[in-house]
Protein backbone atom coordinates (compact mmCIF):
# COMPACT_ATOMS: atom_id res chain seq x y z
CA UNK A 1 0.00 0.00 0.00
CA UNK A 2 1.60 3.57 -1.07
CA UNK A 3 1.65 6.20 1.29
CA UNK A 4 1.31 10.07 1.24
CA UNK A 5 4.05 12.41 1.70
CA UNK A 6 3.61 16.08 1.33
CA UNK A 7 5.71 19.10 3.52
CA UNK A 8 2.93 19.41 5.39
CA UNK A 9 0.75 16.10 5.46
CA UNK A 10 1.86 12.82 5.83
CA UNK A 11 0.13 8.65 5.81
CA UNK A 12 1.83 6.18 6.60
CA UNK A 13 0.83 2.45 6.47
CA UNK A 14 1.93 -0.56 8.29
CA UNK A 15 0.76 -3.72 6.82
CA UNK A 16 3.67 -5.70 8.67
CA UNK A 17 1.48 -5.88 12.04
CA UNK A 18 -0.70 -7.80 12.84
CA UNK A 19 -3.63 -5.20 12.34
CA UNK A 20 -3.23 -2.81 9.81
CA UNK A 21 -2.22 0.43 10.93
CA UNK A 22 -2.14 3.96 8.99
CA UNK A 23 -0.48 7.03 10.82
CA UNK A 24 -1.71 10.57 9.71
CA UNK A 25 0.93 13.36 10.65
CA UNK A 26 0.45 17.17 9.86
CA UNK A 27 -2.26 19.19 8.75
CA UNK A 28 -5.23 17.65 6.58
CA UNK A 29 -6.53 20.56 4.84
CA UNK A 30 -8.22 21.46 1.42
CA UNK A 31 -5.32 20.12 -0.68
CA UNK A 32 -5.35 16.88 1.38
CA UNK A 33 -8.94 16.04 0.86
CA UNK A 34 -8.95 14.58 -2.52
CA UNK A 35 -5.71 12.37 -2.65
CA UNK A 36 -6.64 11.43 0.92
CA UNK A 37 -10.18 10.24 -0.27
CA UNK A 38 -8.56 8.47 -3.33
CA UNK A 39 -6.22 6.55 -0.61
CA UNK A 40 -8.87 5.58 1.48
CA UNK A 41 -10.54 3.94 -1.71
CA UNK A 42 -7.43 2.06 -1.87
CA UNK A 43 -6.83 1.36 1.44
CA UNK A 44 -10.63 -0.26 1.65
CA UNK A 45 -10.12 -2.23 -1.28
CA UNK A 46 -7.16 -3.50 -0.19
CA UNK A 47 -8.22 -4.58 3.44
CA UNK A 48 -11.34 -5.95 1.68
CA UNK A 49 -9.59 -8.34 -0.29
CA UNK A 50 -7.58 -9.22 2.39
CA UNK A 51 -10.71 -9.92 4.77
CA UNK A 52 -8.89 -7.85 7.60
CA UNK A 53 -10.86 -7.71 11.05
CA UNK A 54 -9.72 -4.52 11.45
CA UNK A 55 -7.39 -1.21 10.97
CA UNK A 56 -5.66 1.07 13.01
CA UNK A 57 -5.66 4.38 12.40
CA UNK A 58 -3.44 6.72 14.17
CA UNK A 59 -4.25 10.29 14.48
CA UNK A 60 -2.45 11.52 17.49
CA UNK A 61 0.24 13.47 15.52
CA UNK A 62 -2.04 15.15 13.31
CA UNK A 63 -2.26 18.96 13.86
CA UNK A 64 -5.89 19.60 12.48
CA UNK A 65 -8.19 18.16 9.71
CA UNK A 66 -10.39 20.30 8.10
CA UNK A 67 -14.13 19.40 6.60
CA UNK A 68 -13.40 18.26 3.14
CA UNK A 69 -11.11 15.33 4.60
CA UNK A 70 -13.57 14.60 7.17
CA UNK A 71 -15.77 14.01 4.43
CA UNK A 72 -13.23 11.69 3.40
CA UNK A 73 -13.22 9.75 6.20
CA UNK A 74 -17.20 10.14 6.25
CA UNK A 75 -16.96 8.47 2.73
CA UNK A 76 -15.24 5.33 4.08
CA UNK A 77 -16.54 4.81 7.09
CA UNK A 78 -20.23 4.86 5.13
CA UNK A 79 -18.02 2.40 2.54
CA UNK A 80 -16.69 0.09 5.76
CA UNK A 81 -20.23 -0.24 7.22
CA UNK A 82 -22.30 -1.29 3.69
CA UNK A 83 -19.62 -3.51 2.44
CA UNK A 84 -20.22 -7.15 2.44
CA UNK A 85 -17.19 -7.90 4.30
CA UNK A 86 -17.38 -4.86 6.81
CA UNK A 87 -14.04 -4.78 9.36
CA UNK A 88 -13.46 -2.47 12.40
CA UNK A 89 -11.84 0.77 12.28
CA UNK A 90 -10.11 1.85 15.67
CA UNK A 91 -9.12 5.62 15.60
CA UNK A 92 -6.40 6.61 18.19
CA UNK A 93 -6.61 10.18 19.20
CA UNK A 94 -4.51 12.72 21.38
CA UNK A 95 -6.74 14.39 23.78
CA UNK A 96 -4.22 16.73 24.40
CA UNK A 97 -5.63 18.34 20.72
CA UNK A 98 -8.58 18.92 21.58
CA UNK A 99 -10.62 19.30 18.12
CA UNK A 100 -9.92 15.13 17.94
CA UNK A 101 -12.23 14.51 20.19
CA UNK A 102 -15.12 16.21 18.78
CA UNK A 103 -14.45 15.61 15.15
CA UNK A 104 -13.89 11.76 15.40
CA UNK A 105 -17.11 11.50 18.14
CA UNK A 106 -18.64 12.68 14.52
CA UNK A 107 -17.35 9.62 13.00
CA UNK A 108 -18.59 7.71 15.53
CA UNK A 109 -21.95 8.65 15.75
CA UNK A 110 -21.63 8.17 12.01
CA UNK A 111 -21.44 4.06 12.11
CA UNK A 112 -21.24 3.00 16.06
CA UNK A 113 -20.62 -0.48 15.49
CA UNK A 114 -17.97 0.06 12.99
CA UNK A 115 -15.55 3.01 14.30
CA UNK A 116 -14.33 2.81 17.41
CA UNK A 117 -12.19 5.59 19.52
CA UNK A 118 -9.26 4.83 21.75
CA UNK A 119 -7.43 7.55 23.21
CA UNK A 120 -3.50 7.52 23.13
CA UNK A 121 -1.33 7.25 26.72
CA UNK A 122 -0.03 10.55 27.73
CA UNK B 1 -28.91 43.37 10.75
CA UNK B 2 -28.42 39.61 11.71
CA UNK B 3 -29.22 38.46 14.99
CA UNK B 4 -26.04 38.42 16.69
CA UNK B 5 -25.73 42.41 16.11
CA UNK B 6 -29.03 43.19 17.19
CA UNK B 7 -29.83 44.98 20.65
CA UNK B 8 -25.75 44.67 21.27
CA UNK B 9 -24.68 48.21 22.42
CA UNK B 10 -22.13 49.63 20.24
CA UNK B 11 -18.83 47.94 20.67
CA UNK B 12 -15.17 49.46 21.31
CA UNK B 13 -12.79 47.69 19.06
CA UNK B 14 -9.20 46.79 20.38
CA UNK B 15 -7.83 45.37 17.95
CA UNK B 16 -8.47 44.32 13.94
CA UNK B 17 -6.72 42.84 11.33
CA UNK B 18 -7.91 42.18 8.12
CA UNK B 19 -6.92 39.66 5.26
CA UNK B 20 -7.98 40.67 1.42
CA UNK B 21 -7.04 38.24 -1.31
CA UNK B 22 -6.35 40.23 -4.39
CA UNK B 23 -5.75 37.19 -6.37
CA UNK B 24 -6.75 33.50 -6.10
CA UNK B 25 -4.23 32.75 -3.69
CA UNK B 26 -1.81 29.29 -3.96
CA UNK B 27 -2.46 26.29 -1.53
CA UNK B 28 0.61 27.57 0.41
CA UNK B 29 -0.40 31.09 1.09
CA UNK B 30 -3.65 29.96 2.51
CA UNK B 31 -2.23 27.72 4.62
CA UNK B 32 0.01 30.84 6.27
CA UNK B 33 -3.14 33.01 6.07
CA UNK B 34 -5.16 30.21 8.48
CA UNK B 35 -2.14 29.81 10.63
CA UNK B 36 -1.43 33.44 10.41
CA UNK B 37 -5.21 33.65 12.11
CA UNK B 38 -5.75 31.40 14.40
CA UNK B 39 -2.61 32.41 16.03
CA UNK B 40 -3.81 36.30 15.98
CA UNK B 41 -7.12 35.04 17.20
CA UNK B 42 -5.74 32.49 20.05
CA UNK B 43 -3.47 35.11 21.56
CA UNK B 44 -6.06 36.66 24.15
CA UNK B 45 -7.77 33.18 24.80
CA UNK B 46 -6.58 31.47 27.98
CA UNK B 47 -8.74 28.65 27.65
CA UNK B 48 -7.58 25.45 25.50
CA UNK B 49 -10.51 23.98 24.38
CA UNK B 50 -11.58 27.61 23.34
CA UNK B 51 -8.74 28.32 21.34
CA UNK B 52 -9.38 24.73 19.69
CA UNK B 53 -12.83 25.68 18.62
CA UNK B 54 -11.83 29.14 17.45
CA UNK B 55 -9.27 27.09 15.24
CA UNK B 56 -11.77 25.02 13.59
CA UNK B 57 -14.05 28.13 12.90
CA UNK B 58 -10.61 30.37 11.65
CA UNK B 59 -10.02 27.43 8.95
CA UNK B 60 -13.32 26.43 8.10
CA UNK B 61 -14.30 30.13 7.51
CA UNK B 62 -11.24 30.82 5.50
CA UNK B 63 -11.29 28.08 3.27
CA UNK B 64 -14.75 28.88 2.72
CA UNK B 65 -14.36 31.64 1.24
CA UNK B 66 -11.33 31.25 -0.95
CA UNK B 67 -13.30 28.49 -2.24
CA UNK B 68 -16.51 30.25 -2.67
CA UNK B 69 -16.41 33.73 -3.36
CA UNK B 70 -15.29 35.72 -6.72
CA UNK B 71 -11.47 36.20 -7.51
CA UNK B 72 -10.35 39.44 -5.64
CA UNK B 73 -13.66 39.78 -3.26
CA UNK B 74 -12.74 37.76 -0.37
CA UNK B 75 -11.64 39.37 2.65
CA UNK B 76 -11.18 38.00 6.42
CA UNK B 77 -11.42 39.74 9.29
CA UNK B 78 -10.74 39.16 12.79
CA UNK B 79 -11.56 41.50 15.31
CA UNK B 80 -11.80 42.22 19.52
CA UNK B 81 -14.25 44.11 20.46
CA UNK B 82 -15.45 44.87 23.89
CA UNK B 83 -19.10 45.48 25.30
CA UNK B 84 -20.66 46.06 28.72
CA UNK B 85 -16.93 45.21 29.81
CA UNK B 86 -16.84 41.76 27.83
CA UNK B 87 -14.34 40.77 25.34
CA UNK B 88 -15.69 39.24 22.16
CA UNK B 89 -13.77 37.87 19.43
CA UNK B 90 -15.42 38.10 15.99
CA UNK B 91 -14.04 36.21 12.80
CA UNK B 92 -16.20 37.56 9.50
CA UNK B 93 -15.68 36.54 6.25
CA UNK B 94 -16.81 38.87 3.04
CA UNK B 95 -17.02 37.89 -0.72
CA UNK B 96 -18.77 38.56 -3.31
CA UNK B 97 -20.78 35.53 -5.73
CA UNK B 98 -23.36 34.56 -8.69
CA UNK B 99 -26.75 35.09 -7.76
CA UNK B 100 -27.38 31.47 -7.39
CA UNK B 101 -24.74 30.67 -4.87
CA UNK B 102 -25.42 33.20 -2.32
CA UNK B 103 -29.43 31.88 -2.55
CA UNK B 104 -27.70 28.11 -2.07
CA UNK B 105 -25.63 29.90 0.90
CA UNK B 106 -28.57 31.91 2.58
CA UNK B 107 -30.65 28.90 2.52
CA UNK B 108 -28.01 26.84 4.41
CA UNK B 109 -27.07 29.58 6.47
CA UNK B 110 -30.43 29.99 7.61
CA UNK B 111 -31.16 26.62 8.31
CA UNK B 112 -27.99 26.77 10.41
CA UNK B 113 -28.45 29.73 12.30
CA UNK B 114 -32.10 28.22 13.22
CA UNK B 115 -30.93 24.84 14.21
CA UNK B 116 -32.04 24.04 17.62
CA UNK B 117 -29.52 20.93 17.65
CA UNK B 118 -26.57 21.89 15.26
CA UNK B 119 -25.24 18.35 16.22
CA UNK B 120 -28.45 16.55 15.14
CA UNK B 121 -28.40 18.90 12.17
CA UNK B 122 -24.44 18.26 11.16
CA UNK B 123 -24.60 14.74 11.63
CA UNK B 124 -27.94 14.50 9.27
CA UNK B 125 -25.68 16.35 7.00
CA UNK B 126 -22.31 14.16 7.09
CA UNK B 127 -24.87 11.17 6.64
CA UNK B 128 -26.42 12.38 3.35
CA UNK B 129 -22.63 13.05 1.65
CA UNK B 130 -20.97 10.08 3.16
CA UNK B 131 -21.96 7.75 0.26
CA UNK B 132 -20.89 9.64 -2.49
CA UNK B 133 -16.86 10.43 -3.13
CA UNK B 134 -17.34 13.41 -5.33
CA UNK B 135 -16.18 16.84 -4.05
CA UNK B 136 -18.85 19.82 -4.00
CA UNK B 137 -21.33 22.07 -1.88
CA UNK B 138 -22.02 20.67 1.11
CA UNK B 139 -21.82 22.88 3.88
CA UNK B 140 -19.92 20.75 5.92
CA UNK B 141 -17.48 23.37 6.96
CA UNK B 142 -19.91 26.11 8.04
CA UNK B 143 -22.47 23.07 10.22
CA UNK B 144 -19.19 21.91 12.23
CA UNK B 145 -18.52 25.83 13.28
CA UNK B 146 -21.64 25.25 15.09
CA UNK B 147 -21.74 21.68 16.15
CA UNK B 148 -18.12 20.77 16.88
CA UNK B 149 -16.94 24.85 17.54
CA UNK B 150 -20.19 25.22 19.54
CA UNK B 151 -20.24 28.55 17.79
CA UNK B 152 -22.83 30.86 16.96
CA UNK B 153 -23.06 31.97 13.14
CA UNK B 154 -25.05 34.99 11.57
CA UNK B 155 -24.66 36.45 8.33
CA UNK B 156 -25.96 39.15 6.00
CA UNK B 157 -26.07 40.06 2.18
CA UNK B 158 -25.86 42.85 0.66
CA UNK B 159 -26.41 42.87 -3.19
CA UNK B 160 -24.27 39.69 -4.41
CA UNK B 161 -21.99 40.58 -0.72
CA UNK B 162 -21.83 37.39 1.58
CA UNK B 163 -20.98 38.18 4.91
CA UNK B 164 -20.32 35.56 7.61
CA UNK B 165 -19.62 36.13 10.94
CA UNK B 166 -18.89 34.04 14.31
CA UNK B 167 -18.89 35.17 17.60
CA UNK B 168 -17.78 34.13 20.84
CA UNK B 169 -17.05 35.99 24.09
CA UNK B 170 -13.78 35.50 25.40
CA UNK B 171 -13.91 36.74 29.07
CA UNK B 172 -13.63 39.98 31.39
CA UNK B 173 -11.77 43.34 29.76
CA UNK B 174 -8.67 43.50 32.59
CA UNK B 175 -7.88 46.51 33.83
CA UNK B 176 -4.51 48.32 32.63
Amino acid sequence: MDSIQSSDFSIVTDETAAQPLVTLTGTGDAAVAQPLDDYLVRLHEQLRSRKSASVLVDVTQLEFMNSSCIKAFASWIHDVDTSDTPYSVRLRFNPGLRWQKRTLDTLTRLAPRTVQLEEAAS
Amino acid sequence: MSQLLEGAPAPETIAHARVSMALSPPASFVKSVISWLTHLSQLTIQDRDMASRVRIAVAELTENVIKYGRTGSQRVDIVLEQRRGQLYLRIETTNSAPERDIGRAVELLSQLRDSVDPIAYYDQLILSVAPTHEPGVSGLGLARIRAEGELELDFRVQGDVLTIFVETPIGAQQAA
